[in-house]
Formats: C-alpha cells, sequence, structure tokens
C-alpha cells in the first residue's frame, strides 16, 4: 500500500463540460492524510490478527478507532454478485421503499380510468365534439382511429388516397390505444376509446396535421408527438443504430400533513416499430410537473438520455428539433437564434442572419412536433442596432392562435413592454439586442392586433428610458 | 502487512485495492460524515475487501463504494438529520481541498462548483460526484447511487442542468410545471400570455 495516499484522477469518462470542470477539483491526494494512515493501521492490524482472507471474520482492532462489525449486518451487505451492480441496487431499491423513491415499472398493463366526455384534439387545441358516441364506429379500434382522423383532418377528396401505418396498438380492459401515422408522416394521430368497468365509454382523438422537415441521425431520437394529460403517449423517430428507448418520469409529493416530501418515478421501455418509438400512459400515471426524459440505447451498447425539456435549453439534446420546427434551414452559415424562450405550453424562438440583416421567429407548441402558430420572417431595420437608450420594433403579425411583435434595442435597455391597444400589458422576452413580445390565445386572429400598440422601455433600474408607437 | 498464512496473493489483491482506490472511498466517505466516522466507515470497508477478496469485482471501485455506502447507512441509522447547506458545503470542502498551489482561478471556479453542488438535492449531488469526481460510468455509478441506469441518467442530467447554472449564476433552467425555477430567458413577470388550455371537458 502507498503511504501518500495518491491517486489518478478518474473523471477520464466524463464528457459534459461541467463534469470537465468538476474534474479538475477531484481529490488526487488524500484529502485527509492522516487519517487515512490510521485506517490503514487499523485495517493491517485486523488483517495481521484476523488470519486469511475471505473468511467472514469481523472487527477490526488497532489504529485509533475500533468498530465491532455485524458479520450479517447491513454494513457488510454487499450486492449479490457485486459484479451485477445494477440490478442488486434495483433490489435494494424495492426492500426499502419507504426511504427510496416509489418506483414503478410499467411494462405490465395500464391503470387507471379515464375522464369523461369526448374530446377531439387538433394540434395543441381542444374540440369537443357534441356528436357523441357515432364516433366510435363497430369497427376495430384500429379502422375507427383512421376514420376519425381522416374525418379531423383529410379533405373528402383525398381521404382514400391516404395510407395508414400503424405505429403502436394497445388493448387492454380500460381502453384501446391506436397511434397512427401515415407513410410520409405528414398527419399523425392517438386514438384512445376508453370503456371502463361500469363508467361511461369516451373517446379521445389527438391529431398532429404538421410534421416537421427532419430525420435523426443514426445515433439520435427525436420526439414527434406529446401528450401528458388523460390518457397520453409520447412517440417519436429512432435513426438506425437506436435498439432500444426507454421513458422515464420523475415528480416531488407534497402529500400528508408536515413538510415531508418525497420523489416518485415510473420508467418504461417504449415500443420501436419500424423506426418509430412510443409509449402509451394512463391518466394520471404522469402527473402534471413530472420531469420525462428519454433514454435511448445503441447498438454499440452507448446510452443516451435526455429530458424533454431539453428542447428549449441552448444545447439541449432536442434544441435542433425545435428550432427545425420553426425554420428547416436553420443550420445555415450565419444564422444564430437569439430569443428562445418557453412558457408553459408554448414559447418563441427567433433567429438572425446579421449580415443579410434577416429575421426569422415563430411562436411554437412547447413540445414536440413544435408546430409553429404563427411564423414571420422579414428584413431587419437599417439602424440595427439601435441607437444606446431606444427601443423599436421591426414586424408584427398574428394567426387565429398567436401573435408577436418583434424588435431591436439598443445598450441599456433591459427591459421592453408592449401595451395593446385594448390595455393589455405584453413583457417582451429579450436577449441580445432583440426582443419579441408574444401572446397565444383564439382572440388575436385579426390584422389589427397590433395596430394602436405602444411600446415603453426600461433600464436595468427599472427607470423607463422612453415610449412611443410600436408599428409606425 | 506480514503474512503469517501465506496469503500472498490476497495480500497484494488487497495492497493493490488500497493503492487504488483508498483515497477515492476516503474522499466518498468525507462527502457523506464526518472525518471520524469516515475514517472508520475506509478501515470496514477494506477489511469487508478483504474477508471477500474472492468477491471483488474489476473495476473494483463501485464495489467498495457501495460497501462503504452500506456503513455510512448503518454509521447515520441512529442519528438521522437533515444537513443544511452549511453543512453540505463544509462536507465538500473537506472532501476536496484546494491544492496549496493552486491558482487563484482555480480557487474561485471552485468556491463557484462548490456552492452550486452544496445546492443540488443529495441524490443529484451524489449523482453527478460519482461520475465527475470518481469517475464512474452511469452503470456503475447506478449501483452505488441504488437506483436503475435511467433514474441515474434523470438525475444526473438535473444535476448537470443545475449545477451549470447556479456555477455560472445563472437561473436555474425551466422545468415543466415550472418547479425548478425560471425560463433560461428573462421571465416576462406579470405580463398577460395566455397559455391555451391543453384539455377541457
Amino acid at each position: 500500500m502507498s503511504t501518500d495516499g495518491t491517486i489518478g484522477t478518474g473523471a477520464e469518462r466524463t464528457f459534459d463540460p461541467i463534469d470537465r470542470r468538476l474534474a479538475r477539483l477531484a481529490p488526487t491526494t488524500s484529502p485527509d492524510p492522516d487519517r487515512l494512515a490510521a485506517a490503514r493501521a487499523a485495517l493491517e492490524a485486523s488483517v495481521d490478527d484476523g488470519g486469511a482472507a475471505g473468511t467472514g471474520r469481523s472487527s477490526v482492532r488497532g489504529g485509533a478507532h475500533v468498530i465491532e462489525l455485524t458479520p450479517h449486518g447491513a454494513g457488510d451487505r454487499v450486492p449479490p454478485g457485486a459484479g451485477d451492480i445494477g440490478s442488486a441496487g434495483r433490489d435494494v431499491l424495492r426492500a426499502r421503499p419507504a426511504q427510496r423513491p416509489r418506483l414503478r415499472d410499467r411494462r405490465a398493463a395500464l391503470v387507471a380510468a379515464a375522464a369523461g366526455g369526448i374530446v377531439v384534439v387538433a394540434a395543441a387545441a381542444l374540440l369537443v365534439s357534441p356528436a357523441g358516441l357515432d364516433l366510435v364506429p363497430s369497427s376495430s379500434p384500429v379502422e375507427s382511429c383512421q376514420d376519425r382522423l381522416a374525418a379531423s383532418a383529410v379533405p373528402k377528396e383525398l381521404a382514400d388516397d391516404v395510407t395508414w401505418r400503424t405505429l403502436a396498438r394497445q388493448s387492454s380492459d380500460r381502453a384501446d390505444l391506436t397511434l397512427l401515422t401515415t407513410e410520409q408522416g405528414e398527419l399523425s394521430g392517438f386514438c384512445a376509446d376508453a370503456h371502463p368497468a361500469g363508467g361511461e365509454a369516451t373517446s379521445t382523438t389527438v391529431v398532429w396535421p404538421w410534421g416537421p422537415d427532419d430525420a435523426p441521425a443514426r445515433d439520435e431520437i427525436l420526439p414527434r408527438g406529446t401528450v401528458l394529460d388523460g390518457w397520453s403517449v409520447l412517440w417519436g423517430v429512432a435513426g438506425e443504430d437506436v435498439v432500444r428507448v426507454d421513458v422515464s418520469a420523475w415528480w416531488t409529493d407534497e402529500g400528508g400533513p408536515g413538510p415531508s416530501t418525497s420523489e416518485s418515478g415510473l420508467e418504461g421501455e417504449a415500443r420501436m416499430t419500424d423506426g418509430y418509438w412510443s409509449a402509451f400512459f394512463a391518466p394520471g400515471e404522469i402527473p402534471d410537473g413530472a420531469e420525462v426524459t428519454l433514454t435511448w440505447h445503441l447498438a454499440d451498447g452507448t446510452t443516451r438520455s435526455a429530458p424533454l425539456d431539453s428542447a428549449w435549453e441552448d444545447g439541449g439534446e432536442f434544441a435542433g428539433a425545435r428550432r427545425t420546427g420553426c425554420d428547416p434551414d436553420w443550420r445555415e452559415a450565419g444564422t444564430r437564434p437569439v430569443v428562445e424562450v418557453r412558457r408553459e405550453d408554448h414559447g418563441v424562438t427567433m433567429f438572425v442572419k446579421p449580415s443579410k440583416r434577416w429575421f426569422r421567429i415563430c411562436v411554437q407548441d412547447a413540445e414536440a412536433p413544435y408546430e409553429p402558430l404563427v411564423d414571420m420572417g422579414g428584413d431587419l431595420p437599417t439602424d440595427d442596432p439601435p441607437a444606446d437608450g431606444v427601443a423599436v420594433s421591426s414586424a408584427g403579425g398574428s394567426s387565429d392562435r398567436a401573435g408577436a411583435l418583434v424588435g431591436l434595442s439598443g445598450e441599456d435597455v433591459a427591459r421592453v413592454v408592449v401595451t395593446t391597444a385594448d390595455g393589455t400589458t405584453l413583457d417582451a422576452d429579450l436577449a441580445d439586442g432583440y426582443w419579441v413580445a408574444w401572446a397565444t390565445d383564439s382572440g388575436r386572429g385579426d390584422e389589427g392586433t397590433w395596430t394602436g400598440a405602444t411600446l415603453t422601455w426600461y433600464d436595468a433600474d427599472g427607470t423607463r428610458l422612453g415610449t412611443g408607437p410600436a408599428l409606425t | 502487512m506480514s503474512d503469517p498464512g501465506g496469503e500472498a496473493d490476497p495480500r497484494r489483491r488487497l495492497a493493490a485495492l488500497w493503492d487504488d482506490h483508498a483515497v477515492r472511498v476516503q474522499a466518498y466517505a468525507l462527502r457523506h460524515t464526518d472525518p471520524d466516522t469516515a475514517q472508520d466507515v475506509v478501515s470496514e470497508t477494506f477489511l469487508v475487501a478483504w474477508r471477500r477478496i474472492e468477491d471483488v469485482p474489476d473495476p473494483a471501485l463501485p464495489w467498495l463504494l457501495v460497501v462503504a455506502r452500506n456503513h455510512l447507512r448503518n454509521a447515520h441509522r441512529s442519528a438521522r438529520r437533515r444537513r443544511s447547506l452549511v453543512d453540505e458545503l463544509t462536507l465538500l470542502e473537506a472532501s476536496a481541498p484546494l491544492p496549496d498551489a493552486a491558482p487563484e482561478s482555480l480557487a474561485a471556479e471552485r468556491d463557484a462548483l462548490l456552492r452550486g453542488l452544496a445546492r443540488l438535492t443529495a441524490r443529484e449531488r451524489e449523482a453527478i460526484l460519482l461520475v465527475a469526481w470518481d469517475g464512474l460510468a452511469p452503470a456503475e455509478a447506478a449501483g452505488v447511487a441504488e437506483c436503475t441506469t435511467a433514474a441515474f441518467h434523470v438525475r444526473l442530467s438535473r444535476a448537470r442542468r443545475r449545477l451549470s447554472a447556479a456555477a455560472d449564476g445563472r437561473p436555474a433552467p425551466v422545468s415543466r410545471g415550472g418547479a425548478d425555477g425560471a425560463p433560461r430567458h428573462r421571465s416576462t413577470g406579470d405580463q398577460s400570455s395566455p397559455a391555451s388550455p391543453r384539455r377541457s371537458a
């Protein structure tokens, strides 16, 4: 045994930038050499006293501390086989439910019941159908789903030309779940026909009438659809080297009296179907606020992982998919994202190409497939950047689902507030001299959304620097 | 060590295990407990290795850390309490002292990172340090952390994001449902940008 307690850093396997920064701090010599020497003396005395290895003897003697081992106590417990650390860890996890996160392996049947009512969700917007149960004809669940998707998203004259692929289907005593897409992937849908015992049958249809124009790299997965309330589904596409996809969700339970909280989790293996992955969830199985993470396993044995929310992080695994949802050409040289903000179910992405004085901006669904609700592009104003302490608007637009006003700001401008003619105030997202004020609702479909709006801008101390009409 | 029983090979193996891993086991123990208890844990961990020398796998470090973890749990069972942020910072500083000749920039970096680590949850802190300091692969570290590899990836991912944000003085990354803090960019405060309800009956 060495006496100086030196050791090489064990951080060679780390790749994340923050890991590398941390690794520089990893102790390479003993943090407490005196006590390490004492521990060594105690061990040597015990070994010398206690005879051969492998005897199961206990008790350390000598050195500064003497501890009586319990031969079969918890402190002596090593995972059986010891090489299979992972499975041993799971065994321990199950044995200590009160101390560990509650982990549910949901590769078995779905649980829980569906909520009442018949709903049709077109993209992210909800339509409540008054048609009743005639939306669920007495055909197979797959045929029924095809009919409903076609009825909601395919013009009648084209209905016969659409060829559907079944990506996943699951039946239980609670519900029939079906995930379909068209051959070209331009239209997809999810159907849940719930028939709870003693309850009212319900039918839910989710349609994604839009598909992004991208494909995964060999070692990538991309999310394509996310519905995480009611009967839920996560699905997407996988590159050629992906052999398995796992979905996990973790959340904090705040239940019960007192301040105690506990962490709960759920894991499941997604279905793999010809380049697609998918996972179904019953109502309540993933509570609101859970952090959902996708882990994918590659043919070479490596594993990658990313939270769904990484789509809205700079450098996040799925940020590229979200950006492509706004602009398929965002990777062109000179184009850079400047404003990328998620707020609840929607977000905004703004690109600029300063060399060509060009911008593009989208208000998007926050979750896959990141469909743009409104998108605009155009020329940046010639006075880019504006003078110090000045903010100007550049363009505004709206659809029936969202509106956005974009602009630029000079040095010292820390906040831009847009006040519409009806008195609504929007605090713009501002980054790198560009700002976007945006809102999502169904009442902003008229072209005059920004007519009569005013801008007010402030410095970092909250001092008002100026005000003026939004679009002149 | 002497060799009274003709156990040269096991003793050489134990000596090699000590040389290779004692510092790492001590640092791991110091992250979780006081110096005296950490010293006991190191002794006990390698005594278990001695008694089960035939069972110690290669690589041995994950196995040793599991043994150390179990000893730590035993030691703390009678005195379990919630540690404060200051306590955590003290343990981290003890387990990763700044080298004497370290440049000032590293001292500042260490201060920021240790403070960020102290603010993580215990699980997140354990996850990132098992990888970044102990050099374990996620599958190995999952065994030490007593979770599945997928769950470990979740913790590691959270830890990386939160630590990066904390160390660089940025707000914590946004999480669905807003549990983890503010968005990466400046929040819009009380302005009106109503999100469409995703589902209603």
